[in-house]
């Protein structure tokens, strides 16, 4: 089949993208990665194009885009810079953040927010996570207590994407221990809210260009207008969203990443030597590209029907089975190309080398396949 | 032969084939397996049913479904009986496709009509003895003379054989133009034919055997010289659709089984389904099985288009294939013991899987050709090795008579 290839175009959000993401990203992408450089300009210029308000309303700032044309952005972007830990921090931002803003904030709270965020001038974190004790099911500890004027949050988030470099941060507070999962809030603290510290960046092997910390909240007092959504929705509202819209997109910038490195593959298999050969000679070699257009081609389709399922209200357990599947597809073809690439991937800035450790670190974006899995299972088996 | 109605109301056709495969076609299918022979009950079901016309125009009495149907009715079928499946599939989409796209009218009024209305079967003779991925080895060969056209060899490894009313046979032409291959339309029941079945461990219910053509004669019109590469492909994908969808069935049958068994059978106090191992391995399987749906849907789409499919076959086939097998084989593990036991279904089924992975082009053959592809050289360029002399094989086709 022919690969959709998209002319830069103005008018069309994934050539734009393309087009941002050849010219932009990529020629930095390598070095980024090597020094684990966070380049706030980079991030600026790609919401000029259009990246970190895709889905964020029209009359906000931003695309308004659905999560299949959101999906070819991303897929666009990933194709063109190579860069995915840049990839997960828009996501983070634009999706992760943008999306329960745009569905759950107040009025007050989506005119003030959402403009800056789809310009790219004020930078979201979602930090939901947090270690789980034994014993907690909710999954959350932090905690909110009622003080004049609003609430003050005590607790631990782990991981937040852009948690380092942003302006605003998305967490979740049991507001009500005894009402279990309805007792559960989701706020928004800005910069400069006292009690609130930033951790220091996560070292990663993978996604470098992304920035990733830790929150520490000690008596944070976050205003009335500061609560996301009504009051103990976090768990039964903010939470599954997020989780679909992660499910259904979080990884289509890896349909386009993975369909770079695997062109990348090809044309090596010419420079590599295999007992006076190039390897594009070696029936294995060959077995090899195929069994990775294979798994590229399925996870392309498995995640457009994610989105679809998305965008169309499809069932959970849908969406669940496609990130199951694309995961599985990722770690496999970068673990592939890598030991197809051989000593090439040795070479400075080798995408094949790059992308494997980036794949790698994968569980800073999505969940297990120990959670996914059960769930998938338990849809199947109708125990819930 | 009971032709489809021709007005009603869309969706009643699909709903109809599927409930004569899960209520007529899937209790027959153990006893298929054992017998060796699919009843023909079964035929006159699915003939009445419409699945037989559902992949052709209605000039010839098809009912012209979309690519959608066709593949919702493949599973269906698939995963009731795969052996019917094969048997059923082989002769409308497979041999009949061949008719449809490599030959006359004439020949679409005498076979392709009756294939629709399941009064026929056809079959597709290509493979022999010593050649399987290696069609420049075939030995079968159709000679021209002033007498007429004369077919003499033997096609082995032909699903339908002992059953087929008509092969399409792939075949070495010998004439005035010097040497090729040819497409033969053979009647099957002409002097000169001989049939044989052969044992084997999968798809037990379908004939599948060998066909002895000794000097059998054929009209000129009867012999397709000039097949482009194209029409080929449009046709031979056909098959490779027809494997992807077996697989399909086949996987989503060991699903079903799966999460039956899950659910009634206990240990250590409570269902197994509890088990997160278990678990795991059923969402591992749908999420395969998922991925092979889409991609078989697809082709399925492209080529009710009457398009060729290229890669998109290529890599239904070769996952769908190897992922029935896997699947098949979780599923042996969740049954435990039982899972050797003719009393469920998941033996038939991962005996069953097994044929799809060599058939239509093994997957090793296909992934070269999808490698190549890729690197942008063709699958069939020579390259020197270092034994050649050693084995006997001369550069250039063999001429030898045949015996």
């Amino acid at each position: 089949m022919e690969t959709r290839t998209i002319e830069p175009s103005c008018a069309d959000p994934a050539g734009r993208a393309l087009a941002f993401a050849l010219d932009r990203v990529a020629p930095s992408a390598a070095a980024r990665d090597r020094g684990a450089r966070w380049d706030g300009a980079l991030f600026l210029a790609a919401a000029q194009a259009g990246l970190a308000g895709a889905v964020i309303p029209q009359k906000y700032g931003g695309e308004g885009l659905d999560a299949r044309r959101l999906g070819g952005c991303l897929e666009a972007l990933g194709r063109g810079g190579g860069d995915a830990g840049l990839a997960a921090a828009l996501w983070a931002h634009g999706v992760g953040c943008g999306v329960l803003l745009a569905r759950l904030g107040s009025d007050e709270q989506r005119r003030r927010l959402l403009p800056p965020m789809a310009r790219g001038e004020l930078l979201a974190s979602p930090a939901f996570d947090e270690d789980h004790e034994a014993g907690d099911p909710l999954g959350v500890q932090t905690r909110a207590e009622r003080v004049k004027g609003g609430w003050s949050l005590r607790g631990k988030k782990r991981w937040a994407a852009n948690a380092p470099v942003a302006g605003l941060w998305l967490v979740s507070a049991v507001t009500d221990p005894g009402a279990g999962p309805r007792g559960v809030s989701a706020f928004l603290v800005e910069k400069g809210t006292p009690g609130l510290s930033v951790g220091p960046r996560l070292d990663s092997a993978g996604l470098r260009t992304a920035a990733f910390a830790s929150l520490s909240l000690e008596g944070c007092v976050v205003p009335e207008q500061g609560r996301l959504g009504p009051e103990g929705s976090c768990l039964t509202l903010a939470a599954p969203l997020l989780r679909r819209w992660t499910r259904a997109t979080a990884l289509a910038p890896w349909v386009g990443l993975l369909d770079a490195l695997l062109a990348h593959c090809a044309g090596q298999a010419q420079r590599r030597q295999l007992w006076g050969k190039p390897a594009s000679r070696s029936q294995q070699h060959r077995a090899a590209l195929a069994d990775l257009k294979i798994r590229l081609e399925l996870a392309r389709r498995m995640q457009a029907r994610a989105a679809e399922q998305l965008d169309l209200g499809g069932p959970d357990v849908d969406i669940a089975t496609s990130c199951l599947f694309v995961g599985a597809q990722i770690r496999a073809m970068a673990e592939g190309a890598r030991s197809l690439l051989g000593p090439l991937a040795l070479e400075p800035g080798d995408l094949g080398e790059r992308l494997a450790r980036d794949a790698a670190a994968l569980g800073l974006l999505i969940e297990e396949d120990s959670l996914l899995r059960p769930v998938i299972a338990g849809a199947t088996l109708g125990m819930g | 032969m009971a032709t489809t109605p021709n007005f009603e109301p869309p969706g009643a056709l699909l709903r109809r084939i599927d409930r004569v495969c899960r209520e007529r076609i899937a209790p027959r299918a153990a006893e298929v397996d054992a017998r060796g022979a699919v009843p023909a009950a079964s035929w006159r079901d699915l003939a009445e049913a419409g699945y037989f016309g559902l992949f052709h125009p209605t000039c010839w009495g098809g009912s012209g479904a979309d690519g959608a149907a066709q593949a919702q009715a493949m599973e269906s079928l698939a995963t009731a009986c795969a052996s019917t499946f094969w048997a059923a599939s082989i002769s409308t989409v497979l041999c009949g496709k061949m008719l449809y796209n490599l030959c006359s009218p004439e020949h679409q009024w005498r076979w392709l009509r009756p294939i629709i209305a399941g009064s026929k079967i056809g079959c597709f003779a290509a493979s022999e003895d010593g050649a399987g991925s290696d069609p420049g080895s075939y030995r079968a060969t159709v000679r021209r003379s002033r007498h007429g056209s004369r077919l003499s060899g033997v096609k082995s490894r032909i699903s339908n054989a002992s059953t087929a009313d008509v092969a399409v046979v792939l075949a070495r032409h010998e004439g005035r133009d010097g040497s090729g291959l040819c497409y033969a339309v053979v009647d099957l029941h002409k002097r000169g034919v001989s049939r044989s079945e052969m044992p084997r461990v999968s798809l037990r219910g379908m004939s599948w055997g060998t066909l002895t053509f000794d000097d059998v004669e054929l009209d000129d019109g009867d012999v397709i010289a000039s097949a482009s590469v194209e029409r080929t492909l449009l046709s031979v994908e056909w098959g490779q659709l027809l494997q992807a969808w077996s697989s399909v069935g086949l996987a989503s049958a060991a699903f079903d089984a799966c999460r039956r068994h899950m659910l009634g059978r206990e240990a250590f106090g409570r269902p197994i389904a509890h088990l997160p191992v278990l678990q795991a391995r059923l969402a591992d399987m749908r999420a395969e099985i998922d991925a092979a749906r889409l991609i078989s849907t697809e082709v399925s789409l492209l080529k009710a288009r009457g398009q060729v499919a290229r890669e998109a076959v290529l890599i239904a086939k070769i996952h769908s294939t190897e992922m029935a097998v896997r699947c098949a084989d979780a599923a042996m593990r969740t049954f435990g013991g039982w899972g050797l036991s003719p009393r469920h279904p998941v033996e038939r089924i991962y005996r069953d899987s097994l044929a799809n992975v060599p058939a239509g082009l093994p997957t090793d053959r296909l992934r070269e050709m999808l490698g190549c592809n890729l690197l942008g050289v063709s699958p069939w360029a020579y390259e020197p090795f270092d034994w050649l002399s050693a084995a006997g094989l001369r550069l250039d086709l063999p001429s030898a008579p045949l015996g």
